[in-house]
């Protein structure tokens, strides 16, 4: 399984469920090749997802991290759980945004509870090699990848792409204060 | 690393199904070629590919439906990839992925393609993210080579190929210390036309030239004797591929073919030369940058950030100069940075200066010649207009950034 590189804003927005949860259970239930591994949730708050599932107690994911399984302890950590739904049954995997609740930034659990939503209509562009441009108003330059310290990176951790006065999309960190060398980095 | 299975047999046949609409049937055929023949150097496996039939590996491409998968993939972006583990064998690539190869754009088919057939092999996810086996693709790297923790993994699988490869050990190992054997010096280079092997502001800040057997200072009143390299720098060869003095260290790095010397002054450091095992050989220019007090080796398009005092992880270089140093071009002949505290990069007969963001400046690349040796422009057989040389018809105007320094050895 290889996943690229997911800014948790574009996580939020391309999920349909997103849940802050502990997990109390795991069971392998055959389905596919390795089966399927079963964990049931106790779902601590709902970010999105409420028309789809408002309440979720199962999460599916493929038994093999070869093809995307997830690995969940149980009954130790609460998680910020991303996934989508098909046939009514919750689905996650290595490529969805999954993290300890208590290893996410302030930014992102305020992230998550309002400002990826205001930022879903805003696209962030990832940049792997330079130069790279925005295309548009709506467009905001993700250049973690560049960065010596790696993804996930400061706007993984520490911005949100939100539309400012004027219609154009940028990176917000809110109150904290501001880190220069993204500010340089966003400029195109 | 982590293991998730094992193939009893060590002669494996592959079979690629399909291929992507993104790249050329050859080029994608190799890449994929390519992804095993990565594991087969390090590892006592063969591979074999068929063209019909059975085959222990099968590797294909679906979207979002599949008539054999019923893990399907999710469009462009996110999962790109996927694999069994032993001994079940398929590798299945997303079919809308812009699936590229020997580019910056898209997503490398030959670097995912290692990662999967890693998994087909049985190999789970490695925690260092710059390993092969990392589950997140952090994008195209040009000299692209397995991480220790991959090849320590495959390893702990099949066992380690016979005879052992170069650039496993860690540390550099020594090299007797043969004295250069003395040969017939190269012909005395004409500072003045000559194009450059190394460029390096050494210390108490003289700037010294290379070419060939032989090495001279640079200053503002042209440049000064030539000297053969070994008689400044004993048991140090001539032609080298680079030069860089570390004021931090006070260390003076010279780098020919795989091999390092090292002095300070002009007294080589105990044990060196030693044999460069963590970096390419044959490297292009090297040079110390103070803002961050690191060493950067430059080879071809890419360049190896060094810490001289700290144990360095070069396993996600070589990086791209272009995602540095904008604007300055590749395989440069000599680097440096100076006392004005810019970054110089040389090639050929030009050289390139740059701001304190790694930007080429406005107005290069300028004329080494005219602006670093200060030679006037043969008057007599060049066409004044549309010379080659200088831009200025006199051939004094300096660089104003140019400024005095001494001409004569202290040693």
């Amino acid at each position: 399984c290889t996943c690229s590189p997911s800014h948790p804003q574009d996580a939020f927005c391309n999920s349909d469920i997103v849940i802050r949860a502990k997990v109390v259970g795991k069971k392998l239930v055959k389905e596919g090749p390795f089966g399927t591994l079963v964990y049931t949730i106790k779902q601590m708050k709902m970010y999105r997802g409420f028309t789809k599932m408002p309440h979720v107690q199962y999460i599916h994911t493929e038994a093999s991290e070869s093809l995307c399984g997830l690995k969940l302890e149980v009954n130790k950590y609460q998680y910020l759980l991303t996934g989508r739904v098909y046939d009514g049954k919750m689905y996650t995997g290595l490529c969805n945004f999954v993290e300890r609740w208590d290893q996410l930034t302030l930014s992102q659990r305020k992230g998550l509870n309002y400002r990826y939503h205001l930022g879903c209509n805003c696209k962030i562009k990832s940049c792997y090699y330079l130069p790279c441009f925005v295309t548009s108003k709506n467009e905001c330059l993700w250049t973690d990848m560049l960065s010596n310290f790696g993804y996930p990176g400061y706007q993984s951790k520490h911005y949100a792409c939100i539309r400012q006065k004027g219609g154009y999309c940028s990176w917000y960190r809110g109150w904290a204060p501001p880190d220069k060398s993204i500010i340089n980095a966003t400029d195109p | 690393y982590l293991l998730l299975g094992r193939w009893r047999k060590k002669h494996l046949t592959f079979r690629i199904l399909n291929l992507p609409s993104t790249l050329p049937p050859h080029t994608a055929r190799a890449a994929l070629r390519q992804a095993f023949q990565d594991w087969s150097n390090v590892a006592p496996l063969t591979f074999q590919e068929v063209q019909a039939g059975a085959a222990d590996i099968r590797l294909s491409f679906h979207g979002r439906q599949s008539s054999y998968c019923s893990n399907t993939f999710d469009g462009p972006g996110r999962v790109l990839a996927h694999a069994d583990i032993p001994e079940l064998g398929s590798v299945h690539f997303d079919e809308d992925e812009f699936w590229t190869e020997g580019t910056y754009r898209g997503v490398n088919l030959r670097i995912i393609a290692a990662h999967e057939v890693g998994h087909a092999l049985g190999l789970g996810h490695s925690r260092y993210s710059q390993a092969l086996m990392a589950p997140v693709y952090e994008g195209y790297r040009p000299h692209f080579k397995l991480h220790p923790d991959d090849v320590a993994g495959i390893q702990a699988l099949y066992g380690k190929k016979s005879p052992v490869i170069r650039d496993e050990e860690e540390e550099e190992t020594e090299l007797p210390t043969v004295p250069p054997v003395p040969t017939e010096p190269s012909p005395m280079p004409d500072p003045c036309s000559s194009e450059l092997d190394a460029m390096m502001l050494g210390p108490r800040g003289k700037t010294y030239a290379f070419k060939g057997d032989y090495v001279w200072t640079v200053s503002d009143s042209g440049p000064g004797p030539l000297f053969r390299v070994s008689a400044l720098w004993e048991g140090l060869p001539g032609n080298l591929d680079a030069a860089v003095y570390s004021p931090r260290t006070q260390w003076i790095h010279f780098f020919k073919g795989d091999k390092v010397w090292r002095y300070i002054n002009f007294k080589m450091s105990p044990g060196f030369p030693k044999k460069l095992n963590r970096v390419e050989p044959n490297l292009d220019a090297a040079l110390y940058w103070p803002l961050n007090q690191k060493v950067f080796l430059f080879k071809g398009s890419g360049y190896w950030q060094w810490d001289e005092l700290a144990r360095t992880d070069f396993s996600s270089y070589p990086k791209p100069i272009k995602g540095l140093f904008t604007g300055v071009p590749n395989q440069p002949s000599a680097a440096m940075s100076w006392q004005d505290g810019r970054v110089y990069f040389f090639k050929g007969k030009v050289y390139w200066r740059l701001n304190q963001q790694l930007r080429v400046e406005k107005g290069y690349p300028r004329n080494i010649s005219h602006n670093w040796m200060h030679c006037r422009p043969r008057t007599i057989d060049t066409t004044p207009s549309g010379g080659n040389t200088t831009p200025s018809g006199t051939g004094i105007t300096l660089d104003t950034t140019l400024s005095a320094t001494e001409t004569t050895f202290e040693y």
